[in-house]
């Protein structure tokens, strides 16, 4: 199977803080994949090394099979880049930010380009700067599928848009992209916008690629083990696939990946008086996977001396 | 791609150009005996040997050459427009290349039609009583060329990418130095070749800078 992506130990430091760690990432051709991460993860630096914006301090990229640093122009005209914002010419209107892009691609649908300003209701006299962000991030989308691209590198796309816009602008992407089997690699923070389109998902956290596995996959292999006592919990062992455990009172929540026996045989071993497992959507994964020790308040906190975090994905 | 370029580079720069033709007609003006009170009193001396003609033109000169060069990097980074703009399929130098010669162009052309119009003006009989011979303006043309070295300084300035302003603002300071080297040295056999130096190192710089830095 041929690739479209291929990343071997890619690494960037910006100071002493290494954003993106030895990050080995294969995505083939026809393939979804959704690129998450908490904000700071280190999705934005591994797109913009991917486009050859910024360069590694380590490692190596491919797109297409071209290095991502050296790529040619006709090569580059195959690629579509939405990065993270929608940074287009804001004193242009849409009708000048469609002629100002055509004149540099060879390929150009301008039906296409012709029927998404139609269908987001984009007049081409609208000024970039007064429009929406939402309809800024639709112009955005049109002026990258216009040159028929293989493939499509999206940076967080639906930031800062209102359910309805991400709905929306989410739709029309999924109608775009099934035209052909084009490569999309789709990066957000909002688990909703990824389950509606990646077959496949990627987790970075702290610049570290945890997963990298189907989505339902990883939805299938994520468990929450809650093991109740009568007295404040010991701390879990530490094994494979161990994510994290949090002390909440007397009970002991612990987050693991590939839920087998031996969690079971461990969380029996610790004398409990009930244990119950849960399976969790999608969200509640991604949540549980990457928020690691920081845990929200609760709503009416008055004591907080009795809740511990223990962050162990490292071990996962 | 070049086309689409000069467009885009011309439309953002109208509104600095304008602003300092205008101002350089000001003083032109002011040149050739026309009175702007209260702003300025018509000038008395010979066409292109009085030095305030000179002093204006450089200081608005340079003020434009830094604006437009800063127009040009600083302004697209700020906005994110590289991220845009780098990825059309494209070489970045090819790109960069559009944007620096249409920055020169934009300031050698705004800047020169006062200068000539003066130097018309001059030669035009019964306008002033002086003398006048075209061998006059060549001080003006000297300036008027040498101060490209800043609007490269300032594009550079604009892309370097540093944590202390020192450091960001090198270029320019180190194009002014080279700017006011290549105006006052008064052999042309030196003037001549350090300007041409300075204009090679500084593209090469830019190129440089463009081609590694983070776009982050």
């Amino acid at each position: 199977m041929s690739h479209a992506i291929i990343t071997h130990q890619l690494t960037k430091y910006y100071g002493d803080k290494c954003v993106v760690n030895r990050l080995d990432l294969s995505i083939p051709q026809g393939s979804i994949y959704g690129f998450l991460g908490r904000n700071g993860a280190g999705k934005s630096t591994t797109i913009k090394m991917l486009m050859g914006l910024v360069h590694p301090d380590a490692g190596s990229a491919e797109l297409l099979g071209e290095d991502a640093f050296s790529i040619r122009p006709q090569t580059r005209a195959k690629i579509a880049y939405l990065a993270e914002g929608h940074p287009v010419y804001k004193w242009m209107s849409v009708g000048e930010a469609v002629d100002f892009t055509r004149q540099f691609y060879p390929v150009w649908n301008g039906e296409l380009i012709e029927q998404i300003l139609d269908h987001f209701q984009l007049p081409r006299k609208s000024k970039i700067r007064r429009l929406s962000n939402g309809q800024r991030a639709q112009v955005s989308l049109a002026l990258a599928v216009a040159p028929e691209p293989e493939l499509l590198i999206l940076d967080d796309p639906t930031l800062g848009l209102d359910t309805v816009v991400r709905r929306d602008f989410l739709e029309s992407l999924i109608e775009i992209i099934q035209r052909k089997g084009r490569t999309i690699l789709f990066s957000s923070h909002v688990l909703g916008d990824i389950e509606r389109v990646a077959d496949r998902i990627g987790i970075m956290v702290d610049g570290v690629l945890r997963v990298d596995c189907p989505t339902e996959h990883f939805k299938e292999s994520m468990r929450k083990i809650m093991i109740e006592f009568k007295e404040p919990p010991p701390d879990f062992p530490v094994c494979k696939g161990l994510v994290g455990s949090w002390k909440v009172g007397n009970r002991l929540e612990v987050n693991v990946v590939g839920y087998s026996e031996e969690h079971r045989r461990l969380a029996e071993s610790l004398n409990p008086i009930a244990i119950d497992v849960v399976t969790m959507n999608l969200e509640d994964a991604f949540i549980e996977y990457t928020r690691g020790s920081r845990r929200a308040l609760p709503y009416f906190a008055g004591d907080m001396s009795h809740v511990e975090s223990n962050d162990l994905q490292g071990v996962a | 791609m070049w086309r689409a370029m000069i467009y885009k580079e011309l439309r953002e720069l109208f509104g600095i150009a304008a602003l300092a033709t205008a101002a350089l007609f000001l003083f032109s003006g002011s040149e050739m005996r026309m009175s702007f009170r209260p702003l300025f009193e018509p000038s008395r001396s010979v066409p292109f040997l009085g030095t305030v003609f000179y002093y204006y033109f450089a200081m608005i000169a340079v003020g434009f050459t830094v604006l437009v060069g800063f127009k040009q990097t600083a302004w697209e980074l700020w906005q994110g427009t590289f991220l845009f703009l780098f990825h059309r399929p494209s070489s970045r130098a090819d790109l960069i290349r559009a944007k620096l010669a249409t920055g020169l162009a934009v300031y050698l052309i705004c800047s020169a039609i006062p200068i000539l119009c003066v130097a018309i003006w001059a030669a035009t009989p019964g306008t002033h009583a002086s003398p006048f011979e075209w061998s006059m303006t060549l001080s003006m043309w000297k300036l008027w060329i040498s101060l490209t070295l800043i609007y490269l300084g300032a594009f550079a300035s604009g892309l370097v990418n540093g944590k202390w302003y020192g450091i960001r603002l090198l270029p320019l300071a180190t194009s002014l130095l080279a700017t006011t080297g290549v105006y006052f040295i008064p052999w042309l056999w030196i003037s001549v070749p350090l300007f041409v130096f300075s204009f090679v190192v500084f593209t090469v710089i830019i190129q440089h800078v463009a081609r590694t830095r983070d776009y982050s």
